[in-house]
């Protein structure tokens, strides 16, 4: 019970509590003590959803392709060597977003690089290189934008 | 698992890659496939064991159009 100190609020007022079943809706409230007077928070000024991440994924295309994990990845295209599309399952909501990728080494850090290509409020594509050649290997992608 | 493979302007073959969650959202891999190939490219759906592991030559990769007998992105 988190309202319990005696002499600001009645704790009589509250008389069990409901263990949340998954995350907080923007439509649920807490209420919390502040002095002896109780405000009322609702979650949905607590949301602040340009911060979360919109989409990662993590595959790799050294045998058959096949993803590791991810969210809002709907899909993977593998376009030949070292080139993947990802597909987000929702599309965001403009193409003026970041995305980090991080790729294993397979044998040469030589001219090593990401390139990111063609982002659209539906995928984006990452070609990976080493010593100049397309490559490839293990790959990981977060992408943060409305 | 199942993948979706179709013929690139290039000739080559891509192949896509659904995840658990574009298969329950996107109510399963025909749906799937009619989004993520691109629009008027004929698809068809594969088995995993069908697609090489072999990648040695993975650009030179071919498909006879008259094998895409699935759908046709839209």
């Amino acid at each position: 019970m988190a309202l319990s100190k005696a002499g600001l609020v009645d704790v009589t007022a509250i008389t069990g509590e409901t263990a949340l079943a998954s995350a907080p809706a923007a439509t649920d409230e807490l209420l919390i003590n502040d002095g002896g007077t109780i405000k009322r928070i609702d979650f949905s000024l607590t949301e602040d959803t340009v911060r979360h991440a919109k989409c990662w994924c993590k595959w790799e295309s050294l045998g058959t392709p096949a993803i590791e994990g991810s969210f809002n990845a709907a899909s993977i295209t593998d376009n030949g060597t070292g080139d993947t599309t990802i597909n987000f399952t929702t599309n965001l909501g403009d193409t003026h977003y970041a995305v980090a990728t991080s790729s294993v080494t397979q044998s040469n850090n030589s001219g090593k690089s990401d390139n990111l290509t063609d982002t659209a409020v539906g995928s984006f594509r990452l070609v990976y290189f080493e010593n100049g050649s397309a490559t490839d290997a293990r790959y990981r992608a977060i992408v943060f934008g409305n | 698992m199942k993948m979706i493979i179709y013929k690139k302007d290039d000739g080559g073959v891509a192949i896509v890659i659904p995840t658990n969650e574009g298969l329950e959202k996107l109510g399963g891999i025909n749906n799937l496939a009619k989004r993520d190939v691109p629009t008027g490219k004929k698809y068809k759906i594969v088995d995993e064991s069908e697609i090489s592991s072999d990648r040695t030559f993975r650009n030179a990769w071919e498909i006879n159009e008259s094998e895409l007998t699935d759908g046709v992105g839209d």
